[in-house]
């Protein structure tokens, strides 16, 4: 049993890899490298909303 | 079919909208899920590793390292809330670094945190085809290959984090309170309220074995029992109110482990003789079968694997956050600051670090790997006392609005700066060679940094917080 689950995580592993390299090579293709790298740090939230109280020093 | 046909058409809409679109992290988080990657990360070193430090200091060394290494991450927890619940961008450190203190500082915060994680990563990998090798051992099957499962844990680990964050820590959230559980129903099966009955404290404690100074060596081992709760800054651009969720994930996690690092020195002492407990491969899993319990030897066996796989998967997550926020930054190539179009996740990154965590379990080397992450990590917790005091004093209470401010600055600050020193001090003791190479690899890649690819990151863009200018400035 031991056998088969050796191959079989094999298998299995080698297909999630797949996957995963040829989801990536899709989206490489189909969008535009601009909009892949368009994200931006995170906003700051807290200076958005101006009515988030500031914390107080304990 | 109709389903199909539905789903299919609802993923086409969202990417076409896409593509005339921005793409970023999706802020679908919240504090269950950051005390999920934050714990998940750390608790797997309650399981093993923490019992080094009684083979350096006894069981009574080793609780005074249990406490007061528990002191140094408490401070490492205060401080990165208040910076984080700030700095909300993914990177934690690596981004509290850029904006706090500069582009060289970050740069090695980023690495600290890219290898630290992945040298994680490997090292869970490793554990969990261990356990498998044990188990069929125990079935009667001598021969069992770890290296199949060693990549199927990543490989199935990197398609959920590939995937989606929520999912990816939902599931943490899940198998990390498993784990957490086992420790507590162990806890529990060994009667505490029975003194003597089951566990032997008062037979099996001894004085300090090699003194005081086997106490400080022991400081290293006691980084196992919280190694990794800073992990929770990384998800800072997905949570969704990080300036509450951010702080309550981290405060709540060091609590956790706290206790849980208490509970598993409470108990493992009590069953075992010193001299065995410092040398012990699985501790918690060993006391288990001390008790004679067929039942908590499951749960054990169980929490084992689960923590080792929630730790992985909290590694795979902040790495690649890591990574991608250096590559968006351009620090590293800018191919790596990619966001996939319909799981909204750092995709590039989580798939170019893959080989890399698959490279470093294949060496085998468990306790260099786990080393060299050590070391890591603590050359990150050395930065934030420094990075603290900066922060204060370039924008003081009143100047910018903060989620959370710790109390009593700038003592944590000070405290974690004394507590790092001296744990560098005691890993020296150990690891003096690996302390070394490790010094030596940083000064090299910083050159590398400042002379050849800083010349590449475009300045004015990556200062994105929207904050006054600092004090002095």
């Amino acid at each position: 049993m031991w056998i088969l689950l050796e191959y079989a995580a094999w298998a299995i592993a080698a297909l999630l890899l797949l996957w995963m390299v040829m989801d990536a090579a899709r989206v490489n293709r189909e969008f535009d490298e601009d909009v892949l790298l368009s994200s931006r740090e995170g906003i700051d939230e807290l200076l958005e909303h101006g009515d988030v109280p500031e914390a107080k020093e304990n | 079919m109709s389903d199909q046909t539905a789903n299919g058409s609802a993923t086409a809409a969202v990417e076409a909208a896409v593509r005339e679109d921005r793409v970023g992290l999706l802020r679908v988080l919240g504090p269950v899920h950051v005390w999920a990657l934050g714990v998940g990360i750390v608790l797997v070193g309650e399981f093993m590793g923490w019992n080094f430090s009684v083979g350096k200091g006894g069981a009574m060394g080793a609780l005074i390292a249990c406490w007061v290494i528990g002191l140094l991450y408490t401070c490492v927890a205060m401080i990165d809330s208040e910076v984080t619940s700030t700095v909300a961008a993914a990177g934690g450190q690596y981004a509290q670094a850029k904006h706090i203190m500069g582009p060289l500082m970050a740069f090695n915060v980023g690495l600290y945190l890219v290898m630290a994680y992945t040298m994680l990563e490997a090292a869970d990998a490793l554990i969990v085809g261990d356990l498998l090798v044990i188990l069929a051992e125990q079935t009667g099957y001598e021969a069992l290959d770890p290296k199949p499962f060693v990549i199927l844990i990543i490989a199935f680990l990197a398609f959920l984090n590939y995937r989606g964050v929520f999912m990816t820590l939902t599931l943490n959230f899940i198998i990390t309170a498993a784990a957490f559980v086992s420790i507590i129903i162990l806890f529990l099966g060994v009667q505490p309220w029975q003194p003597g009955a089951m566990l032997k404290h008062s037979d099996l404690l001894t004085d300090l074995p090699y003194g005081w100074i086997g106490v400080i060596a022991a400081f290293q081992f006691g980084i196992w029992y919280y190694l990794g709760i800073e992990g929770t800054c990384q998800a800072a651009e997905e949570v969704r109110s990080p300036s509450r969720s951010l702080p309550l994930g981290t405060m709540t996690g060091i609590m956790t482990l706290l206790i849980a690092a208490t509970l598993t020195w409470y108990v493992c002492s009590g069953l075992l003789p010193w001299e065995y407990l410092g040398q012990a491969t699985v501790p918690l899993y060993d006391a288990a079968r001390m008790t004679g319990s067929t039942t908590l030897q499951i749960f054990l066996f169980v929490g084992t694997m689960f923590a080792a796989t929630a730790s992985a998967n909290g590694c795979i997550n902040d790495a690649s956050r890591a990574w991608f926020s250096m590559g968006r930054d351009r620090y590293m190539p800018l191919w790596f600051g990619a966001v996939h179009p319909r799981y909204r996740t750092p995709y590039r990154s989580i798939l170019f670090l893959i080989p890399i965590a698959v490279s470093f379990a294949f060496t085998g080397l468990l306790d260099q790997v786990i080393t060299f992450s050590i070391l890591s990590g603590l050359l990150g917790y050395t930065f934030m006392p420094i990075n603290m005091v900066i922060f204060r004093k370039k924008w003081p209470l009143g100047t910018i609005r903060r989620g959370y401010v710790h109390p009593f600055h700038p003592i944590p600050a000070i405290v974690l700066m004394v507590l790092c020193i001296t744990t560098f001090f005691a890993t020296y003791l150990g690891f003096g060679v690996q302390l070394l190479a490790m010094m030596v690899f940083y000064i090299v890649v910083s050159i590398w940094f400042s002379v050849h690819r800083y010349k590449y990151v475009r300045r004015s863009d990556q200062f994105t917080m929207n904050w006054p200018k600092p004090q002095g400035y």
